[in-house]
């Protein structure tokens, strides 16, 4: 049996499960090997709020009794995982990153932790998040009831959110893979401040039930892994239709290997299609740019690159906030009705609500009739290409203690990425493709049309294929 | 925690900041239609706020008051920005009801 080295710690969900399947790694001593991680450099970075050691190792125990007689049921049986306090599980505390709802337990699990369980995976934490999933309009890192998160690339900086445990534990080598959440930039974010592989999936892939609701029309549950190939298997186990969720759609995703991609020499027939979304990287800290304009070199080696691809002139922006606002007050509205918002952590969130719940019903319901034509004008675009790229962030992670608007004066701005793709509930998939200032990883995103994740995982494969941004470790713990 | 009404004076200086340097969620080059005044985003602004101190002024501080006030403000400029994207009786919102169970 493998020693669980550091190169076990750090290893792909895909290498692992080989190691697993081959018997030459137990999963009960993985699951050991990441819970002592978890306990030791969890809270050094604000990653964990529980371990789940005693069921955990019973699932690991589980799993390797079940391969040792023969019945192995995939590449994730047998691999660690943790999930985003969100996400319901009996028996211990879901908190949702909240001091409020702290002692919360569910008496029943989320999909998503069933479809794992199924599957074979191991949960071991219930991670990190930031309160409420930041719908209350939070603006400093020290936004969780367990402190702020960490990149474990560099302490002093912010982890990204509202996904922060997911991200900084997949990205420490905690765990193999995470479940995140998006509802406008949860899990690109923390995949890129983190540098890992985070798939936002097409809204209603993967069920919403037994996850916390901040906003019913934009709420995405997704991975968060060391590397695309990786997204593509944890996915395959949680996306599809769920009675108690009727807007997870009969949409079957099997993935067992990343998709062909054809790959003619340029000029000889037909290549991959992308776009580069205008304006994207106009703005933004010089080692961003420059990264992504390396990232766009090593892509142009497989696929043909257009530039300057611009989004619909739409209002993406105060669509989005207006439609998170609306159906966070209705989805907290006795919570903020009873003053509980005082007991948040960060400054921002005990008011912000209150200013969410004065949308009027109008303006809400001209946001989602304006989404209605959001929608066909980004399919109508997104139908010509493959995907569009740009920069997941303009930024690295921001420095913890200073307020995010005064972090990086004059680095923000920019076409509204995430906001038009969370609105057309378009899948992403953020990877790392460089480092910035302070040692801080720097990522890029694909965006696609809808469904189209088998594909973006493919680019973003090859792209990693290529590269060895994926492959390098953070000091934190070593 | 006692929360007391901003004063006018308070409003306007809020509202003209917002005019002159858009913030949050505003898109990028936009502007108020040309029939739209700071006035009326100012008495929406006022409004709300009015009836965010009725519910939940008890909740509030001072200075926590004026910031939802703003807040209120960013808003309203959106609600108005997403106002000029024209739409007709026929563009339906995002969501369908259905009607089995």
């Amino acid at each position: 049996m493998a020693d669980i080295s550091d190169d076990i710690l750090f290893a792909s969900v895909r290498e692992l499960a080989g190691m697993i399947r081959t018997r030459k790694l137990s999963p009960v001593a993985l699951a050991e090997a990441c819970l002592d991680r978890l306990d030791k450099l969890g809270p050094k970075l604000g990653a964990v709020v529980t371990v789940r050691r005693e069921l955990g190792l019973k699932e690991a125990a589980e799993a390797d009794k079940e391969i040792r007689a023969g019945k192995y049921r995939g590449p994730l049986h047998g691999i660690p995982y943790g999930v985003k306090d969100l996400l319901a599980t009996k028996a211990i505390p879901t908190t949702w990153g909240a001091l409020p709802y702290k002692d919360q337990v569910f008496d029943h699990d989320a999909t998503v932790v069933r479809k794992l369980r199924e599957a074979g995976a191991v949960l071991v934490a219930k991670l990190a998040m930031v309160e409420i999933a930041g719908g209350f309009g939070y603006n400093t890192a020290d936004a969780s009831f367990t402190g702020p998160g960490r990149t474990p690339w560099n302490t002093d900086y912010w982890s990204g959110g509202s996904s922060t445990g997911p991200g900084a534990a997949v990205a420490a080598g905690l765990v193999p893979f995470a479940i995140g959440s998006e509802t406008s930039g949860s899990i690109i974010t923390p995949a890129a401040y983190c540098g890992v592989a985070g798939l936002r999936p097409t809204y209603g892939r993967v069920s919403r039930h037994g996850a916390m609701a901040l906003s019913w029309t934009l709420d995405k549950l997704g991975p968060m892994c060391r590397t695309a190939d990786d997204c593509g298997l944890v996915l395959a186990a949680i996306a599809g239709a769920d009675p108690l969720d009727p807007t997870a759609a009969d949409k079957p995703f099997t993935y067992k290997e990343p998709l062909t991609l054809p790959s003619p020499p340029r000029g000889e027939g037909k290549r991959p299609r992308l776009g580069i979304i205008k304006g994207s990287s106009d703005k933004g800290q010089p080692e961003v740019r420059k990264n992504f304009a390396e990232s766009v070199r090593v892509l142009r080696e497989f696929a043909d690159v257009e530039d300057d691809v611009a989004l619909p002139d739409l209002p993406f922006g105060p669509v989005v906030g207006t439609i998170i606002d609306a159906e966070a007050a209705s989805a907290f509205r006795d919570f903020i009705e009873s003053g509980h918002s005082r007991e948040l952590r960060a400054p921002n969130d005990r008011w912000g609500a209150y200013a969410g719940a004065t949308i009027l019903a109008v303006d809400y319901l001209q946001a989602m009739r304006v989404r209605g034509l959001m929608k066909k004008a980004m399919d109508d675009l997104y139908a010509k290409y493959d995907a569009l790229i740009g920069p997941s962030r303009t930024t690295v992670a921001n420095p913890i203690g200073i307020d995010f608007d005064k972090s990086y004066p004059g680095m923000y701005g920019g076409p509204p990425i995430i906001q038009a793709g969370n609105i057309a509930g378009q899948p992403a998939l953020s990877v790392i493709n460089g480092f910035g200032e302070n040692n801080l990883p720097t990522g890029l995103q694909f965006t696609g049309r809808v469904w189209s994740e088998a594909k973006l995982i493919a680019l973003a494969h090859a792209y990693q294929q290529k590269t060895e941004w994926h492959k390098k470790r953070p000091k934190v713990g070593s | 925690m006692d929360a007391s009404l901003r004063t006018r004076r308070e409003f306007t200086q809020t509202v003209a900041l917002l005019a002159a340097a858009p913030l949050g969620l505003t898109a990028p080059g936009t502007a108020l239609a040309a029939d739209e005044k700071p006035e009326t985003i100012f008495a929406l602004t006022e409004a709300l706020s009015g009836v965010v101190e009725t519910r939940f002024g008890k909740f509030l501080t001072k200075e926590q008051m004026l910031e939802v006030q703003k807040a209120i403000a960013r808003k309203q400029r959106n609600a108005e920005i997403m106002r000029q994207v024209k739409l007709k009786n026929s563009d339906e919102p995002a969501f369908a009801f259905r009607a089995d169970v």
